[in-house]
C-alpha cells in the first residue's frame, strides 16, 4: 500500500506470463573451510515478497547471490523454470535483477545511463532505453537527477538509482540486498511499495534486510543465523519489535 | 610501518620509484656529460620538466590512494607533523631512493658518454645541484598533495564511494602557468640568444599542448550509443585520469618528435656538411697549383675514372667564393659521393660545363717544329709560351734557319703543362707542324714576315663562362678567375651549396678557366679528389707527381662528430629515451590503477546484465579510441610545433659556412613517433582493460567488505 500516493508514476509493465518458483535445493556454501550456508532448501514463489533477515554474517547476501546465480553453491543448486541459476560464468540470467548492497553502479555514467545500460543489455533500442530509464528514475522520485553522474549523488540517491536499474528490466526475479539501508522513511516505504508492485506483476521478490519495517511488510519472512534457517517465531529478526 | 605502507600500495609506489629514477638518471647524466662535453646543459631541462609533471601527477595519485589510511590515522588522533609524515613518508622515502639510485646511474651514464667522447669525467657540482633540485621538487609536490589529502573531509575520505574532486586552484593555476610559460618561451626563444630558453621551450610547449588536449577532452560529447564509445566518451569527459594520461602521451610524442627530428636533421646536416667540406672520399693537396693538379689527374688517370682536379678559393666575400672542378670527371669521381647532398643538383649541368673545353696540354721534354720552307739565309723564330707544371709562365724559343726539324727544350712539363700561345717572327717561313710529345700544337702555317704573328693564342674566349651558383649569387655576371682576373660568367643553374666552400659560392669548370690563365691566386687551394676505390698504383703515381698527404672523408666527418653540437645531439637522444621511459612508466602506473577500478566497473556492468564479451569488446573500442585521440592530437601538435621549436636551437656547429640545416618535419620520423606511441597505448590499454577475471564477477559486489 502506498503512503506517498505515487503509483501514477509506475511505468506500465506486462504481467509475467509463465510463472515459476525459484527453488533452492539442499544448498550449502563452504568458504575457506567455513560453512556460510548449510543445507538450505527453500522455494520463493511468484507474486510474493519474501524477506531474508538475520544478524550480520548470517548468510543473507550469500543466499541471494546463490539464488540469483552469481555464486556457485558448494552443494545443491538453485533453479528457476527448470534451469539452474548458476550458468558457469558468474553472470546472472536476464530474468534476474539485483539491487546490490554496494549498488554496483558505473561511476562515470549518469543515473539515466546506468539504468539505460541494463535495458540496452536486454536489446532495448537506445532511445527507448533512455525514455524508460527516465520513467524508472521518476518512479523513485529522482527523475531530475537523470543527467547527474552517479558519483555526485548521495548514498540514498545512488540506492534509488540501483533500484531503478533493477526494476527497469521488468525482472522475473528481483533480489534486493538492503535496498532501503540509506533511505529515509518516506522513500523506504515507497521502495517497499514498488517491491510489492513488482510482486503484484508476478515477479519473485526477495529482500535481504535488517530493517524490521521491511520485514514486517513482507508476505513471507525467512530468518537466517549462521547459515541455517531459524524458525521466524524464534527470532528477533522476524519483524516483531 | 613505512615498509608495510609501501607494500600496501606497491604498484603506484613502484611507478613513482621508476619515474624518480628515470628523471634523475637522465637529468644528472645529461648535465654531467654536457658539462664535460661543453654542450648546453639546459637540454636536460626538457626531461626534468616533463618528468617533474609526470612525477608530480604520479605522486599525487599515490598520496590520494592513501587518503583512506590517512583518514583512519586522523580518527586515531594523529595530527600535525606526525600526520604529514605518515601521509607523505612512504613517498618521500621512495622518491629519495629513486633519485639517489637514479643520480648514481646518471653519473655512471655521464662517465660512459664522456668515455665515448674521449674525455675524462669526474662528478661536478652541477650534477649534485640537479639531483638535489629534482629531490626538492619531488618532495615539495608530495608534501603539498599530502597536505591537501589531510585537509580532505573525513566523511569523504572514508566513504565507500569516494567522489572525485574538481581540480584545486593550485592545480588549475599551475596548468595555466605551463600554457603561459610555453607561449612566453617560444616568443623569447625566437628573439633571444640565450640557449637555455630554446632548450626549455620544447618541454613547456609539449606540456602545454598536452594540457590543451586535456582541457578539450573534458568537453568530449557522448559518442555513439554503443557501450564502448559511450563508456570511453563518458570517462574522458568525467574522469580526469585518462585525459591526464593523454596529456602526458601527447607531450611525450611532441618531445620525441622534436628530439628525434632535431637529431635526424643534425645527422643529415653532418652528413651533408661532411661530404661538402671533404669534397670527396680522398682529397690530395697540390701545392704547385691548379695546373699541376689538373695535369696530374690527366697523367695518372688518363681515362678519368678515379681522379678529378679541383681548386677552391674560399674568399671572405661569398660573391668571390668559388670552386673550379674538372667537369668532365665530376660524374665518375664524385657523382655518387655528392649524390644526395646539397650539391647533388650540379650533376645535371656538368655536361654543359665540360663542353667548354680545357687547355691544350703538353707532356714532353721538348718541342718539335717541322719547317717546310724558309728563304735561304733567312732567320725565323717560333716562340711557344706555356704554363709549366710548377705554375709559372715559360717560353721555349726556337730559331729557324733551314727547312727540317727544329727541336727546343720544354722545361717543367713532365707532369703536364698548358699551351698559352705560339708566336712566329723574323723572316718569312712556313711550318707544317708544331708538336710537343703527342700534343699537336699547330698545323701548317705560313708566316709572311713583318710583325710578330700570334699563330695560336689560348685564352678563355669571349663567351661568358658557364657557372653554377648558390641562390643568392644567381644574378652574377662577372667573377674573378683562377688567376684573379675578372671574367664574364653566365649562371646556368642553381646549387644548394658548393663543395669545399659551403652554402655560398660558385662552381665552374676548371679546364675552361685554365685556358690562358697564368698563375693562381694565393687563396686558391688546389687538390685532386679521388674515389675511395682508386687503385693504389694510381695514388702512388699521383703522389710522385706532387700530391700531398690525403685527407679522407671519414676524418672530416669525425671532426664534425667531435663538435659540441654533435655531442649535444647524442645527449638529446638520451633525453628522448628518458622521455619515452617516463611516458611508459606513467601509462603503466595509470593502467595499474585501472586494474582495480575496472574490475568493480565490470562487475557492475555484468550485474546489470551485460555479457563479459560485450564488456571486453567495449574496452577494446575504448583502448582504440584513446590511441586514436593520442594519434590525432599528437600528430597535429607535433607537426605544428616541431619546426618552430627546433628553429631557435643551435642544432649544428663545426663549420660556419656549411649550409643551414634543413629544418622540416620528417614524415617518417613523425609517423614512427606518433604511431609508436598510439600503438603502445592501444595494445597496453587493451591488454589491461580486458584483463578481468573472477575478481570482476558480479559476486564481487556482494558486500562492502568483500
Amino acid at each position: 500500500m502506498s503512503t506517498l500516493g505515487r503509483h501514477a508514476l509506475v511505468p506500465e509493465r506486462d504481467p509475467i506470463s509463465a510463472e515459476s518458483d525459484l527453488e533452492l535445493e539442499d544448498v550449502s556454501l563452504n568458504v575457506g573451510g567455513r560453512w556460510v550456508l548449510e543445507r538450505l532448501s527453500l522455494t520463493f514463489r511468484p507474486g510474493e515478497v519474501t524477506s531474508l533477515s538475520g544478524p550480520s554474517g548470517s548468510g543473507k547476501t550469500t543466499l541471494l547471490s546463490i539464488a540469483g546465480g552469481i555464486v556457485k553453491p558448494s552443494t545443491g543448486f538453485a533453479s528457476y523454470g527448470g534451469q539452474h541459476m548458476w550458468q558457469g560464468d558468474g553472470d546472472p540470467r536476464h530474468a534476474v535483477a539485483f539491487v546490490l548492497q554496494v549498488y554496483g553502479l558505473v561511476p562515470i555514467l549518469s543515473a539515466r545511463e546506468n539504468v539505460a545500460i541494463a535495458l540496452r543489455a536486454r536489446g532495448v533500442s537506445p532511445s527507448e532505453a533512455d525514455e524508460r530509464a527516465d520513467e524508472e528514475l521518476d518512479r523513485f522520485h529522482i527523475g531530475d537527477l537523470g543527467a547527474r553522474q552517479v558519483e555526485e549523488l548521495s548514498g540514498g540517491q545512488m540506492q534509488r538509482v540501483a533500484c531503478a536499474r533493477a526494476f527497469a528490466v521488468s525482472p522475473e526475479i528481483l533480489l534486493a540486498d538492503e535496498p532501503t539501508s540509506e533511505l529515509d522513511e518516506g522513500n523506504r516505504e515507497h521502495v517497499m511499495d514498488q517491491l510489492r508492485t513488482e510482486a503484484g506483476r508476478g515477479a519473485i521478490v526477495v529482500v535481504a534486510t535488517h530493517d524490521p519495517a521491511v520485514v514486517e511488510a513482507a508476505d513471507r519472512k525467512i530468518v537466517l543465523d549462521e547459515g541455517r534457517l531459524v524458525p521466524a517465531e524464534d527470532s528477533a529478526y522476524a519483524g516483531g519489535r | 610501518m613505512l615498509l608495510r605502507s609501501i607494500r600496501a600500495h606497491l604498484l603506484p609506489n613502484l611507478a613513482t620509484l621508476t619515474l624518480a629514477l628515470v628523471v634523475s638518471a637522465g637529468a644528472v647524466g645529461v648535465v654531467g656529460a654536457s658539462r664535460v662535453g661543453q654542450t648546453p646543459g639546459a637540454v636536460a631541462a626538457m626531461l626534468a620538466l616533463y618528468g617533474a609533471v609526470a612525477l608530480a601527477e604520479q605522486s599525487a595519485r599515490s598520496v590520494i590512494d592513501r587518503s583512506h589510511d590517512v583518514a583512519l590515522a586522523r580518527l586515531r588522533g594523529m595530527h600535525g607533523a606526525r600526520l604529514v609524515l605518515f601521509a607523505a613518508g612512504p613517498l618521500i622515502a621512495i622518491s629519495l631512493t629513486g633519485i639517489a639510485v637514479g643520480s648514481a646511474i646518471g653519473t655512471w651514464l655521464a662517465g660512459r658518454i664522456s668515455d665515448g667522447w674521449g674525455i675524462a669525467y669526474s662528478v661536478g657540482t652541477r650534477e649534485v645541484v640537479v639531483a638535489v633540485a629534482v629531490l626538492v621538487g619531488a618532495w615539495c609536490t608530495i608534501v603539498l598533495v599530502s597536505a591537501a589529502v589531510i585537509r580532505r573531509p573525513l566523511v569523504d575520505a572514508l566513504s565507500v564511494h569516494p567522489r572525485r574532486h574538481p581540480a584545486s586552484w593550485l592545480t588549475t593555476f599551475l596548468e595555466l602557468l605551463v600554457v603561459a610559460a610555453a607561449c612566453l618561451a617560444v616568443y623569447q626563444a625566437h628573439r633571444s640568444e640565450q640557449s637555455w630558453v630554446a632548450a626549455v621551450a620544447p618541454a613547456l610547449v609539449a606540456l602545454a599542448a598536452g594540457q590543451l588536449v586535456m582541457w578539450a577532452l573534458a568537453w568530449t560529447p557522448r559518442l555513439g550509443s554503443r557501450l564502448g564509445l559511450a563508456l570511453a566518451s563518458r570517462r574522458l569527459r568525467r574522469d580526469p585520469d585518462p585525459a591526464s594520461v593523454v596529456r602526458i602521451l601527447v607531450a611525450a610524442a611532441i618531445l620525441l618528435a622534436v628530439t628525434l627530428t632535431g637529431g635526424r636533421t643534425a645527422a643529415d646536416w653532418r652528413d651533408d656538411a661532411g661530404h661538402l667540406r671533404a669534397g670527396g672520399p680522398l682529397v690530395l693537396p697540390f701545392s704547385d697549383g691548379a695546373l699541376r693538379a689538373y695535369a696530374a689527374t690527366q697523367d695518372a688517370d688518363p681515362q678519368g675514372k678515379w681522379l678529378m682536379a679541383a681548386v677552391a678559393i674560399d674568399d671572405l666575400d661569398p660573391a668571390r667564393r668559388r670552386v673550379y672542378v674538372d667537369a668532365t670527371r665530376w660524374d665518375a669521381v664524385v657523382g655518387d659521393f655528392l649524390g644526395g647532398t646539397s650539391v647533388a643538383g650540379a650533376s645535371r649541368h656538368m655536361r654543359t660545363l665540360a663542353d667548354q673545353g680545357g687547355p691544350p696540354m703538353m707532356r714532353a721534354d721538348s718541342i718539335q717544329v717541322d719547317v717546310s720552307s724558309i728563304a735561304d739565309a733567312g732567320t725565323g723564330r717560333v716562340v711557344v709560351n706555356y704554363l709549366s707544371d710548377q705554375g709559372y709562365a715559360q717560353a721555349t724559343r726556337l730559331r729557324i734557319d733551314r727547312p727540317g726539324k727544329v727541336t727546343g727544350a720544354l722545361n717543367a712539363c713532365v707532369v703536364g703543362c698548358a699551351l698559352l700561345s705560339i708566336e712566329l717572327s723574323g723572316d718569312p717561313f712556313e711550318v707544317s707542324s708544331v708538336r710537343a710529345g703527342d700534343a699537336h700544337l699547330l698545323g701548317t702555317t705560313s708566316y709572311a714576315g713583318g710583325p710578330t704573328s700570334h699563330a695560336r693564342t689560348v685564352d678563355s674566349g669571349t663567351a661568358a663562362a658557364a657557372m653554377l651558383a648558390t641562390q643568392e649569387l644567381g644574378s652574377a655576371s662577372v667573377l674573378d678567375g683562377i688567376d684573379g682576373k675578372t671574367h664574364a660568367v653566365q649562371v646556368i643553374g642553381s646549387v644548394g651549396a658548393v663543395p669545399f666552400v659551403g652554402r655560398s659560392g660558385s662552381l665552374l669548370d676548371l679546364g675552361q678557366v685554365l685556358r690562358g690563365a697564368v698563375g693562381t691566386v694565393a687563396a686558391a687551394r688546389s687538390v685532386v679528389v679521388a674515389r675511395a676505390d682508386t687503385p693504389a698504383d694510381v695514388l702512388a703515381r699521383l703522389a710522385k707527381e706532387g700530391a700531398g698527404k690525403p685527407t679522407t672523408y671519414a676524418a672530416v666527418a669525425d671532426q664534425l662528430e667531435e663538435t659540441p653540437s654533435a655531442r649535444a645531439d647524442s645527449l638529446a637522444l638520451l633525453i628522448a629515451v628518458g622521455v619515452g621511459l617516463v611516458a611508459l612508466a606513467h601509462l603503466l602506473a595509470w593502467l595499474g590503477a585501472q586494474l582495480g577500478r575496472r574490475r568493480a566497473e565490470v562487475a557492475g556492468l555484468r550485474a546489470a546484465g551485460i555479457a563479459p564479451r560485450a564488456v571486453r569488446r567495449a574496452y577494446v573500442v575504448e583502448a582504440g579510441l584513446l590511441a586514436g585521440i593520442v594519434l590525432v592530437t599528437a600528430t597535429i601538435a607535433a607537426a605544428a610545433t616541431t619546426v618552430p621549436l627546433l628553429e631557435p636551437i643551435r642544432l649544428v656547429g663545426g663549420w660556419a659556412q656549411a649550409p643551414a640545416p634543413d629544418l622540416a618535419v620528417h614524415p617518417a620520423t613523425l609517423a614512427s613517433v606518433v604511431v609508436g606511441v598510439a600503438v603502445l597505448t592501444a595494445v597496453l590499454c587493451a591488454l589491461v582493460f580486458t584483463r578481468f577475471g573472477r575478481a570482476a564477477r558480479p559476486a564481487a559486489l556482494r558486500s562492502v567488505d568483500q
